[in-house]
């Protein structure tokens, strides 16, 4: 910032108007000037530029998209076979949103009910010399990078996977998600691929949940217990109430990272596109769409790659879709707590 | 939302209250100990994990019949609640034990000064020896460079916006840094293989690994950088203004100073997240085996990716290194979270 | 102001973080023995060039340039080629775009990558195939306590379209006359990835079980289920870890790993092992095209020679025949590829190509530019 400094100079500008929008001085005195205008140039510079590129890039993954789009043989939103270099191309993202869908929401169920109970137990049950240090532990769960939960998922958690699998699909295998035929179970599946990324978004839900309840006033929580409610009468009544959006935001921003997440999964899950819900079953796979472009771009032929492309934006469009949802929520909530 | 209202809690006032006394729980678990332990001795029952499982359950069934024959419905599902929240607890710090843990025990048999120092070339199938120095050249490299683009242009942008910014251009901004902060890594990655690595036949580059890194660190910075300088009182502007300072020195001299530790934070954050995404990176720099300090051309190893590689190449000796970096990326990270905590502390506006 | 010189720490570290990592490239320097004179590539050991090739592709030939370019690297100091095991689908395309100066590839070129090939090396130039290794693909399995398996085409097409779901399904026990198999299911591990292993195992499915294989003989199928990963490590790696898996791999992969691999019962009727001989007897009987300037080989699947291990292939180098990046260097590489590179192999579990081909690809190699 110091490039402004030729501009120090008191150079009276004609004063009032100007069209750089910057109304902000509380006082006219001095009036506008030199360095003003350059300094407001060069942040609005850097403003516009972001849009323009971001418009830019859009613009280009948009025009790189749509010709594999169309060149498809076959309906690109249907379709669940990925052979998009063959000829004719036949490729389509129904397997690979559904598998996204389906490893996010099973992660996002195993981590959701546990990140609120940490963020309840961080808020109303520890000490809080204590709760903010669970919170500090939870938040390291946060840092460590995607590429070593998804190395510890690979040589930890699949190797020692089977037994668990075979306990569920010899007791809870009349449910469909863990029905297993006559096939075998192996540690690549979906469900350990699913709480790989359960393990990855709990601290995500865990740090912003826990903030929206020790939003929560005071005066509510000992409003309740003074009635003699019980701890859970007392969440229920006084804490629970006012913290619902910020906590279903929470969820849903943990889902849009779930969503997002290439490495941990492309490591951990055996790729195979599929529409199954049998989560344990060897011989059925399941793929996300971001661990299919990990897997795919590097063999990719030029339509391939356009249809790499296609699928991304679909990944965008669906977590863009997500988040947007969920800071809708928390700012809705938001201003529901401050009214109240 | 219908409030609830205070007769809805008011038999709690009624019943007997608690009963179930911490010496009383303590003999209910003992018990429960006992009676799986023997369950597990004379039935089909057995393996550690299914008696901690096994035991679980049994304790919350038990002491749940016995609190709500003692003390009624409500205590019994208050004291379930409990149960849940502490055992949720366990399950959160299981992983993070189990994942630290694992990591420093698997990683620092290989992690000594031959493996900080040397790279993989020359090093055949079979051979032992070989390092990551290459991949923490590249690292830092890239990240340097990402954060020399993102840093002075998100607080631009960070500036505009609190500052300057009114009107739909503004609005744009913030709307195109809200959209840019759901970028899935992997699409920022594969934006720029299609535009400059193989759109511009530039090849695989650090530099243009640092590109995508960028795109996934500039919103952070943005927000960050933000959400601190509005934290800034007014009073300190105005005094500012009061003395005849122009707005852009208010902004330089008083505002941006005085946000600096949070903004700070915010860019150590950043830079802790880009430093170990690895997807972009893949499609970006790729990997190779040896050094090359020059980021404008060629391939690049940067930890990430050399964790990801060797994990892929499913031998022991490529485990052990992709364990050996992958201690050596998280004692990275962390350092970079605690520097930033520790800095928040310092921190006079967000205590305020 | 405190904060600034916080800013300022942080910035000297970063700077000198840069400064400690400029020092030194972290070579592992396997002290070339005594080539090159300093100071000049003219008087620089025969066979010798400098500066340095990377490249990707085929999983298949990885371990071989893996070792290859470690002792080539030892033998020319300032030589070196770095190669990625990415999938030989990926080699071509990474030549084709330029992110490689060579590809490595187990499956011949299509027409669009032929293209590519050729609009990257030039206008009047084109893309060429040397073949620099021959190898042996084997079903490897993971089955506790079963140490011996045989497995015919018919067999190993009846387990990859899940039509055997068993091991101790009729038509395996077949196969093993007295051998006791477990009564675990199948899991069946194929690649991700576009793959010349997957063409070469398809081609001998289909060749041996031509009416019943219904998949096809490409680099990607549409399989019926089964796991799947990426590049011969990972597909080794799911079945190292699967209980009752088997797969199709490289014969390095496997003897690198300690995997069991089933005898493959070939025309003949003989249950073979697979090893450098029995792969040299049955690429003795391949063809070889030359009609598109280069060296094209079809293996013979079908091959009815008894000591003949059908599933061998040889891989090749994809470059330019001119208008390569550092021609010197990679024309000194695949020479010692060719040459002294063999020695290798063995060892390695590849085996070496048969001799009218390898003198064959030795010319062609002679000729680069």
């Amino acid at each position: 910032m110091e490039t402004n400094a030729r501009a120090t100079g008191p150079a009276p500008i004609g004063a009032s108007r100007s069209d750089d929008g910057s109304t902000g001085s509380a006082i006219s005195g001095p009036g506008r000037r030199v360095g003003d205008r350059v300094f407001a140039g060069v942040t609005s510079g850097a403003g516009m530029f972001v849009l323009v590129i971001i418009v830019a890039i859009a613009v280009f993954l948009v025009r790189k998209a749509a010709p594999a789009v169309r060149a498809d043989s076959t309906n690109f939103f249907t379709t669940k076979l990925w052979q998009p270099d063959n000829v004719p191309p036949v490729f389509g993202i129904a397997a690979l949103v559904f598998g996204t869908l389906l490893s996010s929401v099973i992660a996002l169920l195993v981590a959701g009910p546990i990140a609120i109970g940490i963020a309840l137990y961080i808020s109303d049950y520890a000490p809080r010399r204590l709760g903010t240090f669970v919170g500090y532990l939870v938040d390291l769960l946060a840092a460590v990078p995607s590429v070593v939960y998804g190395l510890w998922g690979l040589l930890f958690l699949v190797p020692h996977a089977d037994k668990f699998q075979q306990f569920l699909a010899d007791h809870v295998g009349f449910i469909p998600l863990f029905d297993l035929g006559k096939n075998g179970v192996v540690g690549r599946s979906v469900l350990i691929a699913s709480l790989v990324l359960s393990i990855m978004i709990l601290p995500i839900v865990a740090a912003i949940s826990r903030e929206v309840f020790l939003q929560v006033p005071a005066e509510n929580r000992e409003a309740a217990l003074a009635l003699g409610a019980t701890k859970l009468e007392m969440i229920r009544l006084a804490v629970l109430p006012y913290s619902r959006s910020g906590v279903t935001g929470a969820l849903m921003l943990g889902l849009g990272r779930a969503l997002g997440e290439t490495i941990a999964v492309a490591l951990v899950l055996s790729l195979a596109p599929t529409t199954s819900f049998h989560i344990i079953d060897a011989n059925i796979g399941g793929t996300t769409i971001a661990a299919n472009i990990a897997a795919q771009y590097q063999a990719a032929e030029p339509l391939g790659q356009q249809a790499l492309i296609a699928s991304g934006l679909v990944l965008f469009v669906i977590t863009f879709a997500v988040n947007g949802l969920a800071r809708y929520v928390v700012s809705r909530g938001g201003r529901r707590m401050a009214s109240a | 939302m219908s409030a609830p209202t205070i007769e809805a809690v008011q038999p709690a006032l009624s019943t007997g209250g608690e009963r179930l006394t911490r010496p009383f729980r303590l003999g209910i678990l003992t018990g429960t100990v006992l009676v799986s332990l023997l369950l597990f001795a004379v039935t089909s029952l057995q393996g550690r994990a299914d008696f901690l499982v096994f035991l679980v359950i049994a304790y919350a069934i038990v002491q749940t019949v016995v609190s709500f024959a003692l003390e009624g419905r409500r205590y019994a599902a208050d004291r379930l609640l409990s149960l849940g929240v502490h055992l949720s607890l366990l399950a959160a710090l299981v992983p993070l034990v189990a994942v630290l843990g694992y990591t420093v025990i698997k990683g620092v048999n290989k992690l000594d000064v031959s493996f900080l120092t040397h790279n993989l070339t020359g090093i055949g199938p079979l051979d032992t020896n070989g390092g990551e120095y290459h991949a923490i050249v590249g690292t830092l490299e890239m990240v340097f460079m990402a954060i020399v683009i993102a840093v002075p242009l998100g607080l631009l942008v960070a500036v505009y916006i609190t500052e300057y910014g009114r009107g739909w251009l503004a609005g744009s901004v913030r709307f195109v840094i809200d959209v840019m902060t759901g970028i899935p890594s992997i699409v920022a990655g594969l934006f720029v293989f299609a535009f400059l690595v193989i759109g511009l036949k530039q090849g695989y580059s650090g530099f243009a690994a640092a590109l995508s890194l960028t795109i996934l660190m500039l919103p952070v910075v943005v927000r960050s950088s933000e959400e601190m300088i509005k934290l800034v009182p007014a009073e300190l502007r105005e005094a500012s203004y009061a003395l005849g300072i122009p707005k852009w020195k208010t902004i330089v001299r008083i505002v941006l100073p005085a946000a600096s530790a949070g903004i700070t934070t915010g860019v150590m954050i950043a830079i802790a997240r880009v430093t170990g995404e690895t997807a972009p990176l893949l499609l970006t720099a790729f990997v190779t085996p040896s050094t090359n300090t020059n980021p404008f051309q060629g391939k690049q190893t940067a930890i990430p990716t050399f964790i990801f590689d060797q994990a892929g190449q499913g031998q022991q000796i490529t485990y052990d290194r992709a364990w050996a970096a992958a201690l050596t990326l998280i004692i990275i990270v962390l350092a970079l979270y605690v520097g930033a905590r520790l800095l928040t502390r310092r921190n006079s506006l967000a205590r305020r | 102001m405190k904060l600034t010189r916080t800013g300022q720490l942080a910035g000297l570290a970063v700077v000198g973080a840069l400064a400690l990592t400029a020092c030194g490239s972290g070579d592992n320097t396997t002290t070339p023995k005594a080539t090159g004179t300093a100071g000049g590539t003219g008087a620089a050991t025969t066979g010798c060039a400098t500066g340095s090739l990377s490249a990707q592709g085929s999983t298949f030939q990885g371990n071989a340039e893996l070792q290859w370019s470690k002792d080539f690297a030892a033998k020319c100091a300032g030589a070196q080629v770095a190669y990625q095991g990415t999938g030989s689908g990926a080699g071509k395309t990474a030549f084709g775009n330029g992110t490689a100066d060579f590809g490595g590839t187990d499956s011949l070129p299509k027409d669009p990558e032929q293209a590519a090939a050729d609009t990257r090396c030039g206008a009047g130039n084109k893309g060429i195939v040397t073949p620099v290794v021959a190898g042996a693909v084997v079903l490897t399995y993971n089955l506790p306590g079963v140490d011996k398996l045989v497995l015919s085409a018919k067999t190993a097409a009846g387990i990859f379209q899940g039509t055997i779901k068993q091991w101790d399904a009729a038509e395996i026990k077949a196969d093993n006359a007295g051998a006791t198999l477990p009564s675990i299911p199948i899991v069946t591990v194929h690649r991700s990835d576009k793959s010349g292993t997957t063409k070469i195992f398809s081609s001998w499915v289909k060749a041996g079980d031509g009416a019943d294989w219904k998949l096809g003989a490409e680099e990607t199928l549409t399989w019926p289920g089964g796991q799947s990963a990426k590049g011969s490590d990972g597909v080794t790696t799911a079945v190292s870890q699967s209980k009752g898996g088997i797969t199709y791999t490289e014969l390095s992969f496997a003897k690198q790993r300690n995997l069991k691999f089933a005898d493959i019962k070939n025309a003949s009727g003989a249950a073979v092992a697979a090893s450098g001989t029995s792969v040299s007897a049955a690429l003795a009987s391949a063809k070889v095209d030359t009609s598109k300037g280069d060296l094209r080989i079809t293996p013979d699947y079908a091959t009815t020679a008894a000591a003949a291990y059908p599933l061998s292939a040889p891989s090749y180098a994809l470059t330019c025949n001119k208008g390569n990046k550092n021609a010197a260097l990679l024309k000194a590489y695949l020479t010692y590829v060719l040459g002294d590179g063999k020695a290798v192999l063995d060892g390695l579990g590849y085996a070496p190509l048969p001799d009218v081909i390898a003198t064959q690809a030795a010319a062609q190699v002679a000729t680069l530019a």
